[in-house]
């Protein structure tokens, strides 16, 4: 005598039960790992410094300051170059159109980046703010040439906000293969910067 | 159970790619929140319209035309101090433009050589052009005011192959088949920092002789060219180059114009006067033919060195013979611009005077021998220039500073003039224009007068000593009462430091007949100083003062 198990119904409504649970558990963990990403990259610590108010990522390292720069903060997670915000006060004259304070910028900027290559310019307005925009690309690449490594392409931007008797120029500059994915939170940096 | 297993499989696998995406899309590129005001032209205006050959050229020559900063060395940064035109005439990068923008040492101004020239770009022609390059003279004319120079290096100055530039650039003309009455396309930049290209509209209205030039020495034109347009592009409607805009020279004084300050020069935080300015020229009164400078374009781009044949229009070709007197300034009011004339005696300037005219008597002159003129206002040099004299043994002359756009600056003005082998300082007078800046002349007796720089040395090596300290004491403060003090900064009257070249210059000027107490400090060298130094008014205003010290 031989027996044979037939199909449980049971059995079938047990399985589509552990299946919904495999998928609602998967989407709460990527929903709680969404949130926790979030929550870590949107950690800010304020900044203030000549009346200018803005959000710096938290952890991020500060570093020394050069010329009219007041904010100098790189990201140290990321890789190759390290993705930087800074904030440059300028001082301008009263009546000094956004156009001086683009040829003094892209002048000092061809000065201090290796190959440095405008990509595009123009007039925006960000969050609601007149401001002045510079797109452009430039190598990063160790000075010490005993070291083997391939040097970075960077790209940077420019928002040139003219202020009174100073021109505020916020910058960002990330690996050319983070550029895009790290705009976002650079954003939301442009949307804390106040003055 | 196989096809179970499956749907579970694959249904993670939507879920996970569904999450996926949505962490994709949050972190990834989103609309940036900005907006064009307005639609951005063409690089190069599109589908021109047929048969109009001058808008393709027009286009041609705004590529062509190139905005030249003239760069000098602070603190080992290159910050730009005037600016001027140029126009790309081979596509390894030769550009032709004036002598006083590329070279100003080729006239007669060597201490406004610049130590590099920076050329901007066009990119778009509603934008201030890129600053890409570096060049270097090839070919200089004083006497011509024309000169060719070449692109060598990147901005960061790193060396191109001028073969792989492949710049747009425009054709050489003939300016010789120019007819009075043709018309011309003038291209430039007029100001300086962010100006963007302007184009001038002008037709051919004559022509000027000039001796050893010939009757085509200059090309009149009916156009009104800011000075700023200074070596630009002249073209005629074929798009050939035909000539250079060039400020004519008019014998003495200067157009100051706009004096504009756009860079913090004293590190103060502060963009204002106590800042240099930046003098864009004045109004532009002529080209120069093309072909004047044809072989300063032959010898540039052969690499042949180029000597003018014509000398230099400020070269001195007398020494003087040492009895050179100037009289008491008297200052008049004036009309016109480089032809500038002298109208009614003043004793101070109202507001928005276009023209001021230094009158003066003098006598043991020399025709040929060097003189030579400054301005300050405020305390700020507005304008210098050295010259070769050519108004005879004795008699009365004038020279005159205008700004025909805008109006002289407000502020106390002071003036010097000076002449003979070692251009001694003959005479000097301070008027105000406008209200001032104080309630008297800038420079009373006992104020500051005397500006001292020089460069600080190694005593055994001659080399030159960068980051030596400089202290200058109040007057009646010595070194020992300093010291004593230890070393107060309340003490300090003014304070310099050398730059790379171990040069410096005191910030603050000295007054005549008042004891000045000089510290001279390097690391690793033994202290210098002076105590009770007196300058007087047999000291030139702008002192020269080198330091060797031991170790």
């Amino acid at each position: 005598m031989t027996t044979t198990s037939l199909p449980s119904k049971n059995k079938s409504a047990s399985l589509q039960i552990t299946e919904w649970v495999v998928i609602i558990v998967t989407v709460a963990a990527l929903l709680a790992g969404w949130l926790l990403k979030n929550s870590v990259e949107n950690r800010s610590v304020p900044f203030e410094a000549s009346g200018i108010f803005a959000q710096t990522p938290r952890g991020w390292l500060m570093t020394s300051l050069q010329g009219n720069e007041i904010l100098h903060v790189t990201d140290p997670l990321s890789s190759g170059f390290g993705t930087t915000y800074s904030i440059e006060n300028i001082p301008v004259a009263p009546d000094a159109s956004v156009g001086q304070t683009v040829s003094l910028l892209t002048l000092q900027r061809g000065q201090a980046l290796t190959a440095y290559r405008v990509l595009e310019q123009k007039p925006v307005t960000v969050f609601g703010r007149a401001a002045y925009e510079i797109s452009y690309v430039y190598v990063e690449s160790n000075p010490n040439l005993t070291h083997n490594e391939i040097p970075n392409i960077v790209r940077g931007l420019d928002y040139i906000y003219l202020n009174g008797d100073h021109a505020v120029v916020a910058t960002y500059w990330a690996d050319e293969k983070a550029f895009e994915s790290d705009l976002g939170r650079f954003q939301r940096f442009l949307d804390s910067l106040k003055f | 159970m196989k096809i179970q297993s499956m749907y579970r499989i694959w249904s993670i696998l939507a879920v996970l790619t569904l999450a996926m995406l949505a962490c994709i899309f949050e972190t990834g590129i989103q609309p940036v929140p900005t907006q064009v005001p307005q639609a951005q032209p063409p690089l190069i205006p599109q589908n021109p319209e047929p048969n109009s050959p001058i808008s393709i050229n027009r286009a041609d020559m705004i590529m062509a035309t190139v905005q030249i900063y003239a760069l000098f060395d602070q603190n080992g940064q290159l910050k730009p101090k005037y600016s001027g035109s140029g126009t790309i005439i081979s596509s390894t990068g030769l550009i032709l433009t004036n002598a006083h923008v590329a070279s100003p040492a080729s006239q007669g101004e060597p201490d406004m050589e610049p130590d590099a020239l920076a050329i901007g770009l066009m990119d778009q022609e509603d934008k201030p052009p890129v600053f890409l390059y570096l060049a270097k003279v090839r070919a200089v004319d004083g006497y011509l005011d024309l000169a060719v120079i070449q692109i060598t290096s990147t901005m960061d100055g790193a060396d191109v192959n001028p073969n792989r530039l492949n710049l747009p650039f425009v054709r050489l003309g003939n300016s010789d088949n120019l007819h009075v009455g043709d018309h011309i396309n003038i291209f430039g930049f007029p100001g300086i920092g962010g100006e963007t290209i302007t184009f001038t509209d002008g037709s051919v209205s004559g022509f000027t002789s000039e001796e050893g030039l010939g009757d085509r020495a200059w090309i009149k034109t009916d156009a009104t060219i800011a000075g700023g347009n200074s070596g630009g592009l002249a073209a005629d409607d074929a798009g050939f180059i035909i000539g250079v805009p060039t400020t004519a020279s008019a014998g003495t004084g200067g157009n100051i114009t706009d004096c504009r300050v756009v860079q913090d020069t004293n590190g103060d935080g502060q963009l204002d006067s106590n800042d240099s300015c930046i003098p864009i020229g004045g109004f532009i009164n002529g080209l120069r033919p093309l072909n004047l400078a044809l072989p300063l374009i032959k010898a540039a781009g052969s690499g042949e060195q180029y000597a003018s044949p014509f000398g230099g229009p400020t070269q001195p070709t007398s020494t003087g013979n040492g009895s050179e007197s100037f009289s008491a300034i008297n200052w008049y009011n004036a009309e016109g611009g480089s032809d500038c004339q002298v109208t009614d005696q003043v004793n101070a300037f109202i507001p928005g005077t276009t023209a001021m005219a230094a009158a003066f008597s003098f006598s043991g002159m020399t025709d040929g021998e060097p003189w030579a003129e400054e301005w300050t206002v405020d305390g700020d040099i507005l304008y210098s220039s050295q010259y070769s004299w050519n108004s005879g043994e004795h008699g009365n002359t004038f020279t005159c500073l205008f700004n025909t756009q805008s109006g002289m600056p407000e502020g106390n003005y002071h003036l010097e003039l000076y002449a003979g082998q070692n251009l001694d300082r003959l005479t000097q007078s301070d008027v105000v224009v406008g209200g001032g800046t104080n309630s008297g002349p800038s420079q009373p007796p006992n104020q500051g007068v005397v500006t001292v720089f020089g460069q600080v040395l190694d005593a055994d090596s001659n080399n030159p000593l960068p980051g030596a300290e400089i202290y200058v004491l109040k007057p009646g403060i010595t070194y020992d009462q300093w010291k004593a003090n230890n070393f107060a900064d309340p003490d300090i009257y003014s304070f310099a430091k050398t730059d790379n070249q171990g040069n410096y210059s005191l910030p603050d000027r000295l007054a005549l007949d008042v004891g000045y107490t000089f510290v001279i400090f390097v690391d690793g060298y033994k202290i210098q100083f002076g105590d009770n130094l007196v300058w007087t008014s047999q000291d030139p205003l702008n002192y020269r003062w080198d330091f060797a010290l031991s170790k």
